[in-house]
């Protein structure tokens, strides 16, 4: 017998609605695109998982040094937080002062403000060379080569201290000469030609005594006070002075000297 | 003995003796020794060094301090050496206005107390064709180790033209001695 039943109509061969033909599932958006890619990227990461260090590589002798090289690390982090470096006292309070200073010299930097007179580098080698004579010459001839007597500076030394100080053991006392020998000379004078007057009158009536004669002695004694000569009247002084064998003050002077000598001083 | 002590005493009539010993023993040699330089000849040395000391005792009261006292002494001896030098260029006829010092030439060659080598000899005779006053600053600065500047107060120059002096001396003995080698 076959059954019938409804469960099975319009089915065809699979017995199923034609409803049921559709597919109700659904899949991400380009799903079917990426999926190629990532099936092989599946199959890589399959092939590293089967290797023992999961595809990693280090550097020859890492690990080896890896201890030295993380203590180092951990030193230096220890540094840093320490103060290992000092600086002197007052060292920043100072250094803005010391940079302002520096700014400033720093335009006196280029250049060179020292000059050389003209001539001085041409000038140079030759003046290096006479040096070089110079001290050859020194080795040559320190000294002039001059000699002295056995003893001399001692004797050198008493015979100016002779000379210095003797004239002062017998003090001179200085006159006021001048005015005096004006008065003496004159008087000398005045009297000399008194007598030859006299005598002239009284012996030889002479034209030139009689002159002189009629000359007042005022008047020779102011011109002898104008115009002497202070060596005539040291002279006439050692004349007053030696009156032994003379007979007298300027007597052994003759008239004709005295007259000269008046004519002279004119 | 300082030269202010010295100074202060010869202003003391009491100490004036002593304080002018106490300044000959000082400086008598050194101012032997520049004017010998200078004059040459011994016995000329001997009357000019003693005749400067004699116008130190009769000056130094009048000295200023305006300088050294060496100084002082040392222009009265350079004065005095160009005085006893135009002297006997006088009595030799030889024009003042001859600066050379040739007219010595004789007194070296004759002169006695001269003790010196060959190396000495020449640099003297060498000396002896400078002017007088290149000679003398030549002198002051090679065998006296002046300073410049005391030259400069002694002779009254300036230290510029004192340099250039001692400059060109010291090429002219270098072309003597070149030249009479």
């Amino acid at each position: 017998m076959n059954e019938n039943n409804t469960y099975h109509e319009g089915t065809g061969g699979f017995n199923l609605p034609e409803s049921c033909r559709v597919n109700p599932f659904t899949v991400p958006n380009d799903y079917f695109n990426d999926l190629s890619s990532n099936i092989h990227a599946r199959i890589q990461l399959d092939k590293w998982k089967g290797s023992s260090n999961g595809g990693f590589s280090v550097p020859q002798g890492y690990f080896e040094d890896a201890e030295s090289h993380l203590k180092t690390q951990a030193k230096l982090e220890c540094l840093k937080n320490s103060p290992a470096f000092e600086v002197p006292e007052d060292y920043f309070s100072k250094l803005e002062e010391q940079i302002q200073a520096q700014v400033k010299l720093e335009p006196f930097r280029e250049g060179n403000d020292f000059a050389v007179p003209n001539g001085y580098f041409e000038q140079l080698q030759d003046r290096i060379s006479s040096r070089i004579f110079e001290e050859q010459l020194k080795d040559m001839s320190p000294t002039s080569g001059f000699d002295v007597p056995p003893a001399y500076f001692d004797k050198l030394t008493r015979e100016i201290t002779t000379k210095v100080v003797a004239p002062r053991e017998t003090p001179v006392r200085r006159l006021p000469i001048q005015q005096w020998i004006q008065y003496a000379a004159a008087a000398c004078v005045a009297v000399v030609l008194g007598i030859g007057s006299y005598n002239a009158v009284v012996d030889q009536p002479d034209t030139a005594q009689s002159t002189l004669a009629t000359i007042s002695e005022d008047e020779i004694i102011n011109y002898l006070s104008a115009s002497h000569n202070s060596q005539d009247m040291l002279y006439i002084m050692e004349c007053m002075e030696d009156h032994e064998g003379t007979g007298g003050i300027c007597t052994h002077v003759k008239e004709e000297d005295i007259e000269d000598y008046l004519n002279y001083m004119l | 003995m300082e030269d202010a002590l010295i100074i202060s005493k010869f202003a003391d009539e009491r100490t004036r003796e002593e304080a002018f010993g106490y300044l000959l023993k000082k400086y008598q040699q050194k101012i032997y020794w520049h004017v010998r330089r200078m004059v040459i000849d011994h016995d000329d040395a001997d009357d000019v060094v003693q005749d400067i000391f004699i116008k130190v005792w009769r000056n130094l009261e009048k000295f200023r301090e305006d300088s050294q006292l060496y100084t002082w002494l040392y222009r009265i001896a350079t004065n005095e050496c160009i005085t006893f030098l135009n002297k006997k260029k006088q009595k030799q006829n030889l024009s003042l206005d001859d600066d050379s010092s040739a007219y010595l030439a004789d007194t070296l060659a004759e002169g006695s107390y001269f003790n010196g080598d060959q190396a000495q000899m020449k640099l003297q005779q060498a000396l002896l064709t400078l002017p007088e006053k290149q000679r003398l600053v030549f002198n002051m600065k090679y065998f006296e180790d002046l300073k410049y500047e005391e030259i400069s107060e002694i002779v009254g120059t300036s230290v510029g033209a004192l340099k250039a002096s001692y400059h060109l001396a010291v090429k002219k003995i270098e072309l003597f001695f070149a030249s009479n080698d």
